[in-house]
């Protein structure tokens, strides 16, 4: 992943200038809601074997 | 006519006096601003830091905090600020290309005794710069002191602390957070947010005072394995980890260089401390992304509150360097990562057997380190500074900067921790640690008529 221009200096850049602008934003979208989506399954499963044990402690 | 004009020129010259006047101003306020929004991230600490003690050493810890805070500014007062000026371009003193550096350059502006260390009406800025970075040596010694509770002389700690931030992150910055610095004019560094020059460097010295302190009593059994040590107010904690973030954006602010004065770098943008254009705007977008990214990577891994909070530092820390650079997405990704990483090194700390009470290695140094290479890895081939024909970033600038940062940080603490320890001044004696600092030492009393003292199963 680079700069989206090719040069030694800053005079002239203008507009967006982030790592990757042009290229790459879909697959740093898909990545990023991915991890967000993987938190959120192994969250649900580790709540769900945390009721789970508790209802089994109770009985 | 000749009349109509020179009132207009009168006027005009009128304007630009007045408008002039209001951007000195605004510079003025804009860094004196970061100081109190700094001083959060010290509030946060000095919570963090005494929830994270046992009840019989709370105000133990947070004496060595405050005082901690204190040291720092007469040190950095009298030997850190010059020290920032005087060696960007190495040990030898010399001015590098930008002409804001070496020892005729550090005298004249950065001595105790220069015209500029004190109230000056020609002077807006040193006083409120020396203060934003007098909060970054703090910062350093605040990444310390957690490490070292319940069980380092307040004394020795004192000194590891100064010597940290009055002289050894500053030469850091000096190289790695300077225009005329070396790691940036050869190497093309680049780290915005100070993931190197603050965290990197303070952890890698923390862990070389932790491998000679010790660990706490009661912290490993015989056999190895490790006891957890609970500190006794987990939500004290955590405030003061969400204050420490707040502070951040003071901290933030203060790595940013406003337009249009004399030392600005620039007529009409911001830029970084390299020159180099940059926009609150984008530092937002990423700065909240990396935290959001922490949280929810820490939280993955952990389901600890401390280590979600923690993770809300390392997002940020993991992005910090390229803060300037990241698409927002992509801080996300990075701080996600880097926090999910974080408890597992912890661990390893402790399989180590160190002691690391609050995970200062593994949330400064190791994300410091992620920091710095991130941007190598993602973000090359930006112009490193100012100016026509410049070094870009690249992966091996990062990787020679970080690198520099660790051996930096490391030495200085494992070595003078190890001349302390010689010297039989490094660590409290083994019944006051038992007994608990506060009843040996501290004249007041942290919870007079409640809460009983926990202790380990080894004590």
């Amino acid at each position: 992943m680079e700069a989206p221009f090719d040069a030694t200096s800053w005079n002239g850049i203008t507009g967006a200038i982030y790592a990757g602008f042009g290229s790459s934003e879909l697959f740093w979208i898909a990545l990023c809601y991915a991890c967000v989506l993987l938190a959120v399954i192994l969250g649900w499963r580790h709540e769900g074997h945390a009721y789970i044990a508790a209802q089994k402690t109770k009985r | 006519m000749e009349q109509d004009l020179a009132t207009l020129a009168a006027t005009v010259a009128e304007l630009q006096a007045k408008a002039a006047a209001t951007g000195t101003i605004f510079s003025e306020t804009f860094y004196f601003l970061t100081i109190p929004i700094m001083v959060l991230i010290h509030v946060g600490f000095l919570a963090y830091e005494m929830g994270a003690s046992r009840t019989k050493n709370a105000l133990a810890s947070g004496i060595k905090n405050i005082l901690a805070f204190a040291m720092i500014v007469p040190f950095f007062y009298i030997a850190g600020w010059w020290v920032y000026w005087a060696f960007p371009t190495g040990f030898d003193l010399s001015e590098g290309p930008a002409g804001i550096s070496g020892l005729a350059y550090a005298n004249s502006i950065a001595a105790p005794w220069s015209e500029y260390m004190g109230p000056n009406l020609d002077d807006r800025s040193s006083g409120v710069f020396w203060g934003a970075f007098v909060m970054f040596a703090a910062t350093t010694a605040s990444i310390l002191s957690g490490a070292l509770i319940e069980r380092i002389r307040l004394t020795a700690f004192v000194v590891l602390a100064t010597v940290l931030g009055a002289f050894v992150w500053i030469l850091a910055a000096a190289w790695g957070w300077h225009a005329d610095g070396w790691l940036v004019t050869d190497w093309g560094y680049h780290d915005f947010g100070a993931a190197g020059v603050v965290h990197l460097i303070a952890g890698a010295f923390t862990l070389g005072v932790v491998m000679n302190l010790g660990p706490r009593i009661g912290k490993f059994n015989a056999d190895g394995s490790a006891n957890s040590i609970p500190g006794h107010s987990m939500p004290m904690t955590l405030i003061g980890l969400m204050l420490i973030i707040a502070g951040f954006w003071g901290f933030l602010m203060g790595c940013v260089i406003v337009p249009g004065e004399a030392w600005s770098w620039s007529g009409v943008i911001t830029t970084t401390i390299y020159g180099t254009p940059m926009t609150l705007s984008g530092m937002t977008f990423n700065t909240l992304m990396g935290m959001a990214g922490g949280i929810i990577g820490a939280w993955m891994i952990t389901r600890d509150p401390f280590w979600m909070m923690s993770g809300a530092l390392g997002g940020i820390i993991s992005c910090a360097a390229g803060l300037d650079l990241w698409y927002p997405p992509m801080a996300f990704v990075i701080g996600f990562a880097g926090a999910a990483a974080m408890p597992f090194v912890a661990s390893f700390v402790e399989r180590m057997k160190i002691d690391d009470a609050v995970g200062a290695v593994s949330v400064h140094m190791f994300l410091g380190f992620w920091g710095v290479i991130a941007v190598g890895i993602a973000a090359q081939g930006y112009p490193a500074l100012s100016g026509d024909n410049v070094i870009d970033t690249s992966f091996s600038g990062q990787l020679v900067g970080a690198l520099v940062m660790t051996a930096l940080g490391f030495l200085p603490g494992y070595a003078l921790s190890w001349v302390l320890k010689a010297m039989g001044q490094l660590r409290v004696p083994a019944e006051a640690e038992i007994l608990g600092l506060d009843k040996t030492k501290v004249p007041a009393s942290a919870y007079p008529e409640a809460l009983h003292p926990t202790v380990t199963p080894a004590e």
